[in-house]
């Protein structure tokens, strides 16, 4: 390349000019530049192109250059270009043409700066150049701050980050009026972005320490730098608020139902108190109590009783530092940390209880662990069965709170009613491990007993058992009263049993008890298929003993025995596990109750004898 | 009891040869009796359904054949209980049942209401085989016209119970007195009701009405009777012997008076 009389070409953005042989040579040259999308707006294509035409005399020699060159933000790539088209001597004539192409990917945000350049060349027409007058000397034009020519130092990212220090890098052109001012001034428009005098100047790049103070706005800020030569364009630099991190939360472990002191430590948590949520949970929640700074929270985390564990996520948001949180575009305003939760432990007792609908002082003991839990249990029953009886009952429960253990009262209705329930309870939604059978038999039949045989109860007597199963046995006869209804309301009635008189209301021990087994089905056929009963006196008793031990057919008269099947065949039975009469007197010595039976035929025994 | 089976015994014996001749009508209406009696039993839940759908109804029809064949056949001037009761026993044969537990028909004459008078007291055995849902009547029929006319019935008092009844010396000349007593059916040991009624030859009138007592036993003796029964006091509630109380009734102008009470001793 020539190196007499050349001027480059000032860069622009887009450049239209007109480049020119010294006058009287009739020559001319013309420079421009173009530049466009492609149709998906990712990449900038640019050309330079420069023409020339001369009509001077042989001798002259000419070049027509085309140059262009795209720059963008880090990350970015491009290309430049350019060309030598036409050389040598110029004919008489001479017409030609240099043209340069470049083109740069815009996927990567920022500004990108297109220069271009173009010139001709008359080794005897003296310089030209396009569309500016020849300058005398260095060019120097106000400051020019790059597109994304705003970064931090550090980071080389064009924001910063409220309550922060740093050092901003901008880049351009004349910041220092090419180093007639080496002190330029660099300004934002937000008192809260400090900027200090720059630390470095040059005329392409100054650093200039900074501060964004809390109560920074958030957003894009523009920064300027100013000269002697004037005030540059405004650089853009970002403000946003810091995602916050949570580094510790203590306690780290919790239990179901409880409620907690906690503190929470961490970074950029704002100038104002954030808010704190618990997922994963069930409806735990916390609630700031104390005071809270950039780096720490305090408050009562309160777990639900149903959270299950193992874990729950602690999650903090940010308020920001007094103008809102805006964080980095596809950062957050939260940060998180999970913790252990141990869920809630519910357990139960008794497992099974019998109860009289007439009972108000029988409870079962709801417990949970952790024991600081305070709870209110509920309580779900089901009816497993209710056979041969009435009407079915229904269970209710107190509602006591208590804390670690609680007892409640579990009470049935109505009067007189029955039913085997399953009874669960819950607190929250959580299940105490096993379940509680309740029940409730017959009232009648508590009645029955107690009337009947209120003064047999030594543990071995079979008394109560068997009279009840004899009753029992009555379900499904149609010879007997209730029979076809076959419930134990409809068979134990005044008219067949002294007891069906009797008012006890409640459950009485052992009545309960022993109505419990014939109700529920655990007694069994302890009398065979005896329908009816009686108590023998001690001289009937002997009567009956004669019977038994000559095992006659015949069946004894005179004995007491009540009228079922009478003048058919019947048999008495004997259990020998039903005690000694405990009224004494004339019935000293005779068991309690004897048993009848039906027996297809009379010449069987009249009376027999079953353990 | 035991007295009231001699005394019937005993007339039964002497007056035999004095039945009324009138065995075709005593076959007829013992034929459709005992036809209608076999309604009156069921031995399975669908022969009681069909059972109860029919017991008032037939209870009914054997009631008025029998107040017919009395009215037939019994003539007031010539009224011999002891036949009446033969007749009943013949009739009602069907209907026979454990004596331990419950006695034959009863018939007893009179004069109520100066005209001549009848008692008539029967048990229909109803029901299944296990326990007797008795039918239980008493009935006053007086003499019209030669005819007994069936007057008045009692159908409700003993009715599940058995039926045993005696005579008793009425203190008023215009009525008959009688005493009736039977045990509940299927009651789990004994269960006696005892009654005493008036007949004025119009209609009955209860001139004693006890609650029930278990394990009683009715010892009719002279002008009253006495009743043994256990002290529930003592056997249920207090535990003590002894257990059986020993009551003694007379009759006199005021009804049933009880002239003493004792436990037997044990």
């Amino acid at each position: 390349m020539r190196t007499t009389a050349v001027q480059r070409a000032l860069p622009r953005l887009i450049m239209i000019g007109m480049l020119s042989c010294a006058p009287g040579f009739a020559q001319y040259a013309t420079s421009y530049a173009t530049h466009y999308f492609s149709s998906d707006g990712r990449t900038l294509y640019a050309t330079t192109t420069t023409s020339g035409s001369m009509n001077t005399s042989a001798g002259y020699t000419h070049d027509y250059y085309a140059y262009v060159s795209i720059s963008g933000p880090p990350g970015s790539s491009g290309s430049t270009g350019g060309g030598l088209v036409s050389s040598g001597w110029v004919p008489a004539a001479s017409v030609g043409t240099a043209q340069s192409t470049g083109q740069i990917s815009t996927v990567v945000d920022g500004s990108y700066m297109i220069s271009t350049d173009g010139y001709a060349y008359c080794s005897d027409v003296g310089e030209f150049m396009n569309d500016q007058p020849p300058p005398q000397g260095p060019i120097v034009d106000s400051p020019v701050i790059n597109m994304a020519g705003v970064v931090d130092s550090s980071t080389q990212q064009p924001y910063g980050y409220v309550g922060t220090s740093g050092t901003l890098s901008i880049y351009g052109l004349w910041l220092t009026a090419d180093g007639q001012d080496p002190s330029p001034t660099v300004s934002s428009d937000d008192s809260n972005l400090q900027l200090s005098a720059p630390s470095y100047a040059g005329d392409q790049q100054l650093n200039v320490p900074y501060t964004i103070k809390p109560g920074a706005r958030n957003g894009s800020h523009s920064i300027y730098v100013t000269t002697t030569y004037g005030q540059s364009n405004p650089g853009t630099f970002g403000v946003y608020d810091e995602t916050p991190v949570i580094t510790s939360i203590s306690p780290s472990a919790f239990a179901a139902g409880n409620s907690y002191s906690v503190t929470i430590s961490g970074s950029h948590f704002g100038s104002v108190c954030p808010t704190v949520s618990i997922s994963g949970a069930g409806n735990s929640t916390f609630t700031a109590s104390g005071p809270c700074s950039d780096t720490s929270v305090q408050g009562t985390a309160a777990f639900d009783v149903n959270a299950t564990g193992p874990s729950a996520t602690l999650t903090l948001t940010s308020s920001g530092y007094g103008s809102g949180f805006l964080p980095v575009p596809g950062q957050s305003n939260q940060g998180s940390k999970s913790v252990i939760v141990y869920p809630l432990t519910v357990t139960q007792s008794p497992s099974i209880i019998n109860l009289s609908t007439g009972d108000k002082n029988t409870a079962i003991t709801v417990s949970v662990i952790p024991s600081t839990t305070s709870f209110t249990p509920t309580f779900s029953s089901g009816l497993l069965r209710n056979p041969n009886s009435s009407c079915s009952a229904n269970l209710d429960f107190t509602s006591n709170p208590g804390t670690g253990s609680v007892n409640e009262t579990v009470t049935a209705g109505a009067a007189g009613c029955s039913g085997v329930f399953s009874t669960t309870a819950y607190v929250g939604a959580r299940s105490a491990t096993g379940a509680t059978q309740v029940t409730v038999p017959p009232q009648i039949l508590i009645q029955f007993l107690v009337g009947e045989a209120s003064g047999q109860t030594a543990p071995a007597d079979m008394s109560q058992p068997a009279i009840a199963v004899s009753a029992r046995n009555r379900f499904g006869d149609a010879s007997f009263p209730g029979g076809t209804t076959a419930t134990y309301q409809a068979v134990i009635i005044p008219s067949q049993y002294y007891g069906a008189s009797n008012t006890t209301p409640n459950g009485v021990q052992p009545e309960m008890a022993n109505s419990v087994g014939v109700f529920s089905g655990t007694t069994g056929a302890v009398v065979q298929n005896a329908k009816c009963y009686w108590s023998p006196t001690a001289a009937q008793w002997a009567t009956i003993q004669q019977a038994l031990s000559s095992q006659t057919a015949a069946f004894p008269a005179n004995v007491g025995a009540p009228s079922c099947w009478a003048g058919q065949p019947r048999q008495i039975v004997y259990k020998t596990s039903v005690a000694a009469n405990t009224r004494g007197g004339s019935y000293a010595g005779a068991p309690a109750f004897l048993f009848l039976q039906q027996i297809p035929q009379s010449n069987v025994p009249a009376v027999v004898q079953i353990p | 009891m035991r007295m009231v089976l001699v005394s019937v015994v005993t007339p039964f014996l002497l007056l035999a040869q004095m039945r009324p001749q009138t065995p075709e009508l005593r076959q007829e209406a013992a034929r459709e009796i005992a036809q209608l009696s076999r309604q009156l039993r069921f031995t399975d839940t669908p022969s009681a359904q069909r059972y109860r759908a029919v017991r008032e109804e037939v209870t009914a029809k054997i009631q008025a054949r029998v107040d017919q064949y009395i009215g037939s056949t019994v003539k007031p001037a010539s009224l011999d209980p002891s036949v009446v009761r033969q007749d009943l026993d013949f009739l009602l044969t069907p209907e026979s049942f454990d004596p331990e537990y419950s006695g034959p028909p009863f018939v007893a004459a009179g004069e109520a209401g100066n005209a001549r008078s009848l008692i008539v007291a029967y048990m229909l055995v109803r029901g299944g085989t296990a326990v007797n849902d008795s039918f239980v009547t008493i009935r006053g029929y007086s003499g019209v016209n030669g005819h007994f006319q069936l007057v008045t019935s009692n159908s409700v008092d003993f009715e599940g119970y058995g039926l045993f009844a005696a005579e008793l010396s009425s203190p008023s000349p215009a009525e008959q007195w009688i005493l009736v007593w039977g045990p509940r059916f299927g009651f789990n040991g004994t269960k006696l009701r005892t009654r005493v009624y008036a007949f004025d030859g119009h209609a009955f009138r209860t001139v004693w009405n006890p609650r029930d007592v278990l394990n009683g036993k009715v010892i009719v003796a002279g002008n009253g009777f006495s009743v043994e029964h256990l002290d529930e006091q003592h056997y249920y509630v207090e535990g003590v012997p002894p257990y059986t109380l020993h009551d003694d009734y007379t009759v006199s102008q005021k009804g049933i008076e009880q002239t003493a009470s004792h436990h037997l001793s044990e």
